[in-house]
């Protein structure tokens, strides 16, 4: 399959958000799944479809994650633990497209191409229908599909947002 | 409040399109919501594909053993263990056994080290990624001694033999930097190992490499021109 990042100058930053989960138990991204926690095996998808630039967002930093980018890091797929929505800003310009997933969601890779190869900004939208349940809800008729291109601009408006 | 949720109300706040999603992409399973075991073991069936097809040395029929094995090997971490361990015990005992010119059982512990080896790289894969994988390239020095031993030790024009299969281990050797994911790797060590059997048993041994090698360098030749157009590109 082509690299998806042709130029590094436009490529996007995928930022990977693993919210707070249930308490009591792991978050879906540390879910292991064929031995390895999901997170991996997502960061592993971005690798093999080309990304070069990851970030991964947590609220804490669970013990498992340092022991993941330590293994996966490397010259070409450079990965970033951010804490706080001030570490994303600074990692970022305003003009710096950023790829929102949300780190329970899976996603096959030729869906997941499509939407890092697409220019402007967008929001995913899935119907309000039964099978879309577990996602969550923008409004009434729609749900979030976990995924959104956004860019640096967005990035540092969302982090003066007051926390609540 | 999760940073991608205070990014998702940010982004519609500031109007930023919404992009509706194909019809059916949850109950086609190529979008899941990771919450449960169920989507747990949908997540698995997709990611296996994904990670065997990552190897290139893994053949379709292969790839099929892999798929039902793996996800037993990775789940337990002693056969994890055993999976690695196993590619260069087994590349021992077939150079051992070469050596001591037990032919069939060297032919059959270096097939087995062969088939084991995408399996091996796939417990290890997350553990090598920045390290030279020493066992690996010791067990393939070893499968290649094996080879070697068992060729000499069977029939005549044993240095013809010599000589090819160390020709033959430059290819590979050539491989590494020239056929990355290309021609050449898709005539990789599994099939010729099979024709070199077949050959042996058929006492033509000797044609049989000089065809191996002249695929092997012309498909190496072929590589070796996309090479610079793909730099270029």
């Amino acid at each position: 399959m082509a690299s998806i990042v042709e130029q590094e100058a436009s490529s996007p930053l995928v930022l990977l958000c693993v919210g707070g989960g249930v308490e009591g138990a792991p978050h879906p991204a540390f879910q292991s799944m064929l031995g390895k926690p999901f997170l991996f095996h997502q960061l592993k998808q971005l690798e093999r479809l080309g990304v070069s630039k990851v970030a991964v967002s947590v609220e804490s930093v669970p013990p498992a994650l340092p022991t993941i980018v330590e293994q996966l890091d490397r010259p070409g797929f450079n990965i970033r633990i951010l804490r706080t929505p001030a570490d994303l800003t600074a990692l970022v310009t305003d003009s710096q497209p950023v790829f929102v997933k949300s780190a329970d969601v899976q996603v096959s890779d030729d869906i997941l191409v499509g939407l890092l190869q697409r220019t402007g900004r967008f929001v995913t939208r899935l119907p309000e229908q039964p099978e879309h349940s577990a996602f969550e809800r923008i409004d009434l008729a729609s749900r979030w599909a976990g995924l959104a291109m956004i860019d640096g601009m967005i990035a540092r408006q969302a982090s003066v947002i007051p926390e609540g | 409040m999760s940073l991608g949720f205070r990014l998702l109300r940010q982004a519609l706040q500031s109007g930023v399109p919404l992009q509706d999603m194909e019809a059916g992409l949850v109950l086609d399973k190529r979008l899941s919501k990771i919450d449960g075991a169920v989507t747990v073991q949908i997540a698995e069936e997709h990611l296996l594909p994904a990670s065997l097809d990552s190897e290139d040395v893994v053949g379709k029929g292969l790839s099929r053993i892999g798929r039902k094995w793996l996800p037993a090997i990775l789940a337990r971490p002693w056969a994890v263990m055993a999976t690695a361990l196993s590619v260069p015990a087994l590349s021992a005992v077939s150079a051992s056994l070469g050596y001591f010119e037990y032919i069939v059982g060297a032919a059959a512990a270096g097939a087995l080290a062969l088939v084991l080896s995408p399996l091996r790289k796939l417990c290890l894969s997350a553990d090598y990624r920045s390290r030279r994988d020493y066992i690996g390239h010791a067990s393939l020095g070893l499968l290649a001694l094996a080879l070697a031993l068992i060729l000499w030790a069977t029939g005549e024009a044993p240095l013809d033999r010599l000589f090819l299969t160390a020709l033959l281990a430059l290819a590979f050797w050539m491989q590494k930097t020239l056929g990355q994911r290309r021609l050449s790797q898709q005539f990789s060590l599994i099939p010729i190992a099979l024709l070199l059997t077949g050959a042996s048993a058929a006492g033509l041994v000797v044609p049989a490499l000089k065809a191996v090698l002249l695929i092997k360098f012309a498909l190496l030749v072929l590589d070796a021109r996309k090479t610079p157009e793909t730099n270029q590109s």
